[in-house]
């Protein structure tokens, strides 16, 4: 596959691979709600530890934050302490991470699985993770203040992919351990619904779902109190009341 | 149970709350940041684009500017051969200038075969004045700003310049400054390091390679600004400015000369 190629389609598939993989999860998981809990307290333990969850959120809202606030970040650099900061910040999550992830691999290792299947694809889950979490550490060592350049050369480049027109160039022309930081982070993606991680997803689509349908659930239980006061039934038939 | 999936639906509330906030969050910062307005520095000659274009677009199929006889007269020191005035009525109605019996248009009538002018009554006095004032400055002759030679820089050049590299100024289209991927010596860690240091580049590229080169983006995919510029000829000049200022400091020419021999070899450290 070229590597071009390799930009346009690998994350659009990814991206559905973890959509449709998360899917499933979910509806297996609402036939049977016992077992939730349980899986819940499993992928507690296989990614579990405080150091490796606040660092993987801050490196995750600093991503976000980078893709949505390009200028408010651009314009936050500007200021030599500003960037420093951030840099600094970024570059000590990524080595938290680096190093949490390290030892979850290692007690993961130890580990013995439920099944041979999940154990397998978490520990390939746990690899590609830690690609992308060295291969983000080397880039912001090697190739200085990468929350600016990633600016006009990522950002842009996943904004692209989000409106349909791939700009490949911007992420082909980008040094090789760029290109592989992005290219396992799609496959780190697609990999989770296949992971004990993706029960965390589980309860955040259930969440979703119960937040959605709470306004209908009401409006249901109004109209069906509504239908019971108003029943045409008891002037229909009078003599049965 | 019940706990999980309400952990779950108070995930899903702070993140679209945490996504309002930042939205509210940005348009303040990006306000701070403003953009500075082109027009604050630099000199050079000044003069009305139109004039540049009708002259271009008018005079330029009969006269040259510098190269000699086309069809009417070269046009280079007409506005000191001739008066104002004089131009001014015989740009707009030549043939009734000739008629009246005006020695230097019938002189010129003559010499010319008889090749009359034609009257440019839709100029207006305004735009005539601008096409001479135009030609009075150098006309086709004028550099474009970004082409002058770096060495006539101004120190407030140099030091625009040297905003506009580590992101000071805001460039007036919206490009990046250059300290987003590069870096110059001497400045600490300040510079990024995706691109190439351009201690030396203007001892490697020369001013002409250096001004064709900042007329493009850096990168040829980059995705254009809103306003479909990327450095004006003036923020160019300056960025080119203080390139050579920082390449021919003796502590850099010092370095350069270690890091790139050759170029000691073409001379370039003498400039």
């Amino acid at each position: 596959m070229k590597n071009s190629s390799l930009f346009v389609l690998w994350p659009y598939i990814a991206v559905v691979l973890l959509v449709a993989g998360t899917l499933v999860r979910y509806l297996v998981a609402t036939r049977q709600p016992s077992v939730l809990a349980a899986e819940m307290a499993d992928a507690k333990t296989i990614f579990g530890g405080r150091l490796f969850r606040i660092s993987v959120f801050v490196l995750i809202a600093g991503h976000v934050a980078g893709l949505l606030f390009p200028r408010a970040v651009l314009s936050w650099n500007s200021s030599t302490a500003g960037l420093y900061l951030l840099e600094g910040l970024a570059l000590a999550a990524g080595l938290a991470a680096v190093a949490s992830s390290a030892v979850m691999i290692w007690r993961h290792l130890e580990r013995s699985g439920r099944s041979r299947m999940s154990e397998a694809f978490d520990a390939l889950f746990l690899g590609l993770f830690f690609t992308v979490l060295v291969s983000g550490v080397l880039v912001a060592v090697l190739y200085r203040w990468g929350s600016s350049w990633g600016e006009i050369t990522l950002g842009p480049y996943i904004d692209s992919l989000l409106r349909g027109q791939p700009a490949v160039q911007l992420a082909t022309e980008l040094p090789a351990l760029v290109r592989l930081h992005v290219l396992a982070t799609f496959a780190a993606i697609a990999v989770v619904p296949l992971t004990r991680l993706s029960i965390f997803l589980v309860v955040v689509l259930q969440g979703c779902v119960v937040l959605i349908a709470q306004p209908f659930r009401a409006v249901s239980s109004a109209f069906a109190e509504w239908s019971n006061n108003h029943n045409p039934g008891s002037w229909i038939w009078p003599d049965e009341d | 149970m019940r706990r999980i999936v309400a952990t779950g639906a108070g995930v899903c509330a702070g993140l679209c709350a945490l996504s309002l906030l930042l939205m509210l969050a940005e348009p303040s910062q990006v306000l701070q940041a403003g953009i500075s307005d082109d027009a604050d520095y630099g000199t050079g000659p000044s003069f009305s684009p139109q004039a540049a274009a009708t002259f271009n677009g008018r005079c330029t199929a009969c006269h040259t500017y510098g190269k000699g006889i086309k069809v009417g007269p070269d046009l280079k020191g007409v506005t000191e051969r001739r008066k104002r005035d004089w131009l001014l009525k015989f740009i707009h109605g030549s043939s009734g200038v000739i008629k009246s019996g005006d020695p230097t248009a019938t002189a010129l009538f003559a010499q010319f075969k008889q090749q009359r002018m034609p009257d440019w009554v839709d100029l207006s006095e305004k735009q005539i004045n601008d096409i001479l004032d135009y030609l009075a400055i150098g006309g086709p002759d004028i550099k474009p700003v970004d082409e002058r030679d770096a060495a006539i820089a101004t120190s407030a050049e140099t030091e625009n310049g040297r905003k506009l590299f580590y992101g000071e100024i805001q460039t007036k289209y919206g490009a990046q400054a250059c300290v987003t991927c590069h870096s110059v010596r001497g400045t600490g860690l300040r510079g990024g390091s995706l691109g190439p240091d351009l201690t030396v580049v203007y001892l490697r590229y020369q001013d002409p390679e250096l001004t064709l080169f900042l007329r493009h983006r850096c990168f040829n995919f980059q995705i254009q600004t809103t306003q479909g510029g990327y450095l004006t000829a003036r923020e160019s000049f300056a960025l080119k400015a203080f390139l050579r200022a920082s390449a021919l400091s003796d502590k850099q020419t010092s370095y350069a000369a270690d890091k790139h021999p050759e170029l000691r070899k073409s001379g370039s450290y003498e400039k």
